[in-house]
């Protein structure tokens, strides 16, 4: 495969653009209707589990220096295991390449279009992911980089306008319920986004060998600034609706329309639009870019590039016939995709720091060295 | 059905056409092959998706061996907001 590198802040602004992009838009108002007033600290709950995800990759990273989840897969557990166990990622990693895009297809259906099939939304955006991806993580970074900075110029301009209509007194009371609410609503969010971090087990390498100590400041930095704006959005959606707020599965987009200044700026919420195509496009150019990777590392391949436009022609596809209507799609995103993204992304990724946490440091630098 | 196998003909034609362009005497065989089945579980996905039926797929798989668990945490966790 081609050496390519990428700085520290670039990782971690992939890390804060990928784990961002589309949860902004989507996850305030199913969270709020799980966890009422109290949705932020189910933010900061599962925030502490997506902490702890990337402190294992990095414990991991740290052991083997320049290697994937895969490569150090191999060296803890053998090849046979690695395969096996390698296949029930890959089915979750198919899975959110195509569910971001389709919620992106889902809200423009739900928001504007309604006439309009979802086919119209998902082929352009998996074609234009696809070629970005192709043309290679240090493009991915840098053009992300920019992207970012307008995806937050936008959401920030629209949470600063809705200012006069926020009423703190809505956030109160932030427990009537009870801490089983916190748990509900900590559940949805660690399926989405903060298990997810598991992603950059194969982005990790990418970074710059030299800065392992700056690498590691960025992402956390990174996860740290997402679960911050993701609390922000959640408690100005409160004081705006109220639990009104819950009702609404895209509260921020409902939130710009609200938003009126001087009469001149009205009607804003095809920012947020925008804002939410940006950053699913961004997530799933670097879901593609990651599944191409974990298949080149897992199947021995060359160069991962090869194998990008066909990843992106399965994600569509698959956004086609697996989506059987909004209903079972609520329900296997709220409900099933926690679990299955705990077994097949935080379980192996547990068994493999414990793994390694037992193991010699010496037996396993001998061996990198013999393999180098 | 005309439509979705015009659907079907842009994204298929499409990533072939440019891989066919840009990837020509670059491939290796591991590569070919991946490549391959690639395409054959996608073309399976795209007689489903011009059939309209629903067929096999991924969520056949996991809805019955996550399903029950996930659906009794849910339960197990969620509050009645009513009451």
């Amino acid at each position: 495969m081609n050496k390519t590198t990428i700085s520290h802040f670039q990782l971690g602004v992939l890390l804060f653009v990928f784990m961002t992009g589309s949860s902004i838009i989507n996850i305030p108002g199913p969270l709020i209707a799980r966890a009422g007033n109290a949705a932020w600290l189910s933010l900061m709950l599962s925030g502490a589990c997506g902490f702890l995800v990337l402190a294992m990759l990095l414990f991991l990273h740290n052991r083997f220096p320049g290697l994937t989840y895969i490569d150090y897969s191999r060296k803890l557990i053998g090849n046979t295991m690695t395969v096996i166990l390698g296949f029930l990622p890959l089915s979750f990693l198919f899975h959110m390449q195509s569910a971001i895009v389709v919620d992106v297809g889902l809200f423009m259906v739900s928001s504007m279009l309604r006439e309009t099939p979802l086919y119209a939304f998902t082929l352009p955006v998996f074609l234009i992911a696809g070629l970005t991806a192709r043309a290679g993580l240090e493009v991915i970074a840098r053009m992300f980089t920019l992207i970012m900075l307008l995806t937050a110029f936008s959401i920030s301009a629209v949470l600063l306008l809705a200012i006069p209509d926020f009423h703190p007194n809505m956030l109160l009371p932030v427990l009537p319920k009870g801490f089983k609410a916190v748990l509900h609503g900590a559940f949805l969010t660690f399926g989405f986004p903060y298990v997810e971090v598991f992603l950059f087990g194969m982005l990790i390498p990418f970074g710059v060998a030299q800065n392992q100590k700056k690498a590691s400041r960025a992402l956390y930095i990174a996860l740290g600034l997402n679960i911050f704006i993701l609390c922000i959005s959640t408690v100005s959606a409160i004081m705006v609706y109220g639990s009104y707020a819950g009702e609404r599965p895209y509260v921020l987009f409902a939130l710009a329309r609200l938003v009126e200044f001087q009469e001149i700026i009205q009607r804003i919420e095809s920012i947020i639009g925008m804002s939410l195509i940006l950053g699913s496009y961004m997530k799933v150019t670097i879901t593609i870019y990651v599944i191409s990777v974990y298949l080149s590392k897992m199947f021995m391949l060359k160069d991962n590039s090869k194998i990008i436009m066909p990843i992106a022609l399965f994600g569509f596809l698959m956004g086609l016939v697996a989506f059987d209507g909004s209903t079972q799609w609520a329900g296997l995103v709220a409900t099933v995709h926690p679990v299955w993204a705990g077994c097949v992304f935080f379980l192996p990724l547990v068994l493999l720091t414990v793994i390694a946490a037992f193991r010699k440091p010496g037996s396993t630098a001998n061996k990198n060295n013999a393999q180098k | 059905m005309w439509e979705r196998i015009l659907v079907m003909v842009i994204a298929f034609g499409g990533v072939l056409v440019y891989d066919g362009i840009t990837l020509r005497k670059k491939v290796t065989a591991g590569e070919k092959a991946i490549y391959a089945i690639m395409l054959v579980i996608g073309l399976y996905m795209a007689m489903d998706y011009v059939a309209n039926q629903d067929w096999f797929d991924v969520y056949d798989l996991v809805e019955p061996v996550l399903g029950g668990v996930s659906k009794q945490i849910d339960n197990m966790l969620k509050v009645d907001w009513e009451s």
